[in-house]
Formats: structure tokens, C-alpha cells, sequence
């Protein structure tokens, strides 16, 4: 699935440490979601999307990468 | 003045976070892997001969490495993300059809005389080998992106 993960990211200057211990998942795993490998489960989008105050629309497009 | 029961503490990072995940996970697989051995260790032991174990304290000393596995495997999997319960349901998977392969395969071959009789430590170890290099292999896809 498409997302804006690695924009949004690095316009806050966080890592993928640094997200993935905001989000209490792995660094593979946000990994994972950024480069389309694993679409995240609907309570782990919700905590992506929350993080950085965006709805999940805005995070991800539902298209497949 | 701040009051006594107010936290001076500066939230954590998301770093720190990470780091603090992964040493909690990391002590527990050290744990269970350590107890394993050590229960494996003994169990061998007693097995040999060298070691006196009572009936009373083998059964009991096998129902707590069971129970210590279980509850180590449970934290463990409510504990890591969804991409790592993916990961440890497909070796498990693979281990699975390893040992079902492995395991009636044998029998199979030993049936019609063209292999000994299954040996249960080889066929154990088998699924356990098949089992660790699927995780590895998984892990590793990861890593390299």
C-alpha cells in the first residue's frame, strides 16, 4: 500500500528509530510499512496517523505500491 | 515548588524507547534460552547417569521449563510488533511442514527398509533446524531491505 511515511518522517527530522519507538513497533517494521512490504493492521495505521496528527487518509492512499 | 508526586523525569525519546523495547525483549529471550539449556543440561545429565533425578523432581522440573516456555512465548508474542508475529507464524509454518515431511518420510523409508527407525532427537532437531533458518532467512529479507 502507498504512503507518505518516509516524507512525513524526514519532515520532522525523526529516524526510523526514532518513529518506531514512538509507535512501539520494531525499526524493521516501520521498515517494512515505508518501502510497501507490509501494510500495517488498521489499529497500528490509526497509531501511525495519530502520531504525526494526521487521519489515516493522509497517511496512507489504499492503493498497492 | 513541585510537588513531590510530579514527574521532573523528561519524556523519553523515540529512540530510548526502542532501545528500552529491545534490551526488555533481549533479556527475556536470554532467560529462556539460558533456562532451555540449562533444563536440557540437567535432563541430559540424569539421562547419562551422572546425575541423580527423582522421579518427583524430574516431573517437576519438566512442568516448570513447560510452564516458563509457554509464559516466556506468550509475553514474548503480545509483546513484538505485527511484522515480527508475521515472520515467527511463517517459520513456524516451515517448521511444521519440516517436521511433517521429515517425520513420515522417514517412517516411509523405514517401512520399506531403506532407512533406520526415525530417531525422535534427529527428527526434533530437523524441524528445529528448518524452523531457525526460515526465521533467519526472513529476518535477513528484512534487514536488506
Amino acid at each position: 500500500m502507498n504512503n507518505r511515511l518516509r516524507l512525513l518522517r524526514a519532515e520532522r527530522g525523526w529516524s526510523q528509530a526514532e518513529l518506531a519507538g514512538r509507535i512501539d513497533v520494531s525499526r524493521q517494521a516501520v521498515n517494512a510499512i515505508e518501502t510497501g512490504k507490509h501494510d500495517p493492521s488498521l489499529s497500528l495505521a490509526f497509531r501511525i496517523a495519530r502520531e504525526f496528527d494526521l487521519s489515516i487518509e493522509q497517511v496512507f492512499d489504499g492503493r498497492d505500491a | 515548588m513541585t510537588s513531590p508526586e510530579t514527574n521532573t523525569n523528561p519524556p523519553l525519546s523515540g529512540e530510548d524507547r526502542l532501545r528500552r523495547r529491545r534490551l526488555r525483549i533481549l533479556v527475556v529471550w536470554i532467560i529462556t534460552i539460558g533456562a532451555g539449556f540449562l533444563g536440557g543440561i540437567t535432563f541430559g545429565l540424569a539421562a547419562s547417569g551422572v546425575l541423580s533425578l527423582s522421579p518427583l523432581l524430574f516431573w517437576t522440573g519438566l512442568a516448570l521449563l513447560a510452564v516458563g516456555l509457554v509464559a516466556a512465548s506468550l509475553w514474548f508474542m503480545r509483546r513484538v510488533d505485527e511484522v515480527e508475529v508475521i515472520d515467527n507464524l511463517w517459520a513456524s509454518f516451515a517448521g511444521l511442514l519440516a517436521h511433517t515431511l521429515i517425520s513420515a518420510g522417514w517412517v516411509a523409508a523405514s517401512a520399506r527398509g531403506l532407512a533406520p527407525a526415525p530417531d525422535v532427537i534427529s527428527v526434533l532437531l530437523g524441524t528445529l533446524a528448518v524452523t531457525f533458518v526460515a526465521y533467519l532467512g526472513l529476518k535477513l529479507r528484512r534487514r536488506l531491505g
